[in-house]
């Protein structure tokens, strides 16, 4: 940041001075999500999440198809890792299984006064059954904590879990 | 869940999904709720209370968050500030994302998000975009008695 003089501000940045990271996304996801479920219901929100799922994670989908469990797994660490938020992983052949205290999204709402989505927990549930569907794997949400998002989730091959 | 880094993509989503349902209109009743919802406690604050230096202040925060390439300039003799965007973060990220197809008219959320704030306060919001390069040019200033 240079101040030119008293009367002008010049700051100039190049993408690679800074790391992304906004954290007040997460406010606005928030509230796209409780405008689809307050106008639209239930059904609609599941619609946008799902449609989300299949046009975002087309290539992760194709891994997966593959059987290529290390993908997701190297996708999920990244993702926590770029979000810097702390989930434990447990995997082998059998699936990967992941455990948070809490959910980096509705602890973020929550300490700026804000109320988490009546649905919140879709943001989990669907956009992972979508990823799975048509893969050798399943998703499921054990254990959500409405209140902090602290959950177990797990990723498994299908001929593991029954 | 959708992380903070995987939020524009989703956004973006978003915007095709709502407008499938009703049209632009509905986009547009959405991006009305999100500038009064989500603006209300940071640059409807600040704008209101320090004019263009809030201006400054609000998007100091956001645009090094977001990690974007860009020029800001507040020029208070001038009574105008500028943010002069080569490589928005948003867009630039849509279009590397081959697989996905960014919503027709995405840039159009940030005049729709930060304009009405603005000219609440008495100045005046103009954007030029340039959206297949992921820049645009901002400039919101003092409003004349002729305009």
């Amino acid at each position: 940041m240079a101040d030119i003089d008293e009367n002008k501000k010049v700051m100039v940045r190049k993408a690679s001075d800074n790391e992304y990271l906004h954290k007040d996304f997460h406010l606005s996801m928030n509230i796209l999500m409780d405008y689809i479920y307050h106008r639209f219901g239930k059904e609609q929100l599941v619609r946008y999440l799902q449609q989300y799922a299949e046009a975002y994670y087309k290539p992760l989908r194709e891994e997966l198809k593959k059987g290529n469990m290390d993908a997701l797994l190297a996708y999920m660490k990244d993702k926590y890792e770029k979000e810097k938020w702390e989930v434990t992983f447990f995997a082998d052949t059998g699936g990967i299984k992941m455990v948070q205290t809490a959910c980096p999204a509705i602890t973020r709402i929550k300490k700026t006064g804000g109320e988490p989505c009546a649905h919140y927990k879709e943001s989990y549930h669907t956009i992972y059954t979508t990823l799975c569907e048509g893969t050798p794997f399943e998703y499921t949400l054990e254990q959500f904590d409405e209140e902090t998002g602290a959950c177990t989730q797990l990723f498994r091959r299908k001929e593991v879990a029954k | 869940m959708i992380s903070c880094t995987e939020f524009i993509p989703a956004y973006s989503e978003g915007f095709k999904f709502l407008e499938s349902i009703g049209g632009r209109e509905e986009v547009e009743k959405f991006w009305s709720e999100l500038s009064d919802r989500y603006l209300k406690d940071s640059l409807t604050k600040l704008v209101a209370e320090k004019g263009l230096e809030g201006c400054y202040e609000y998007w100091s925060h956001s645009l090094n968050e977001e990690a974007a390439d860009f020029t800001m300039i507040l020029d208070k003799e001038r009574g105008e500030f500028i943010i002069d965007m080569h490589k928005c973060p948003s867009m630039g990220m849509l279009l590397e994302l081959k697989h996905m197809i960014p919503y027709h008219s995405y840039c159009d959320h940030c005049e729709a998000l930060y304009k009405p704030i603005v000219e609440k306060v008495g100045y005046v919001y103009k954007e030029t975009v340039d959206s297949d390069n992921a820049s645009c040019l901002t400039i919101i200033k003092k409003k004349n008695e002729d305009e």
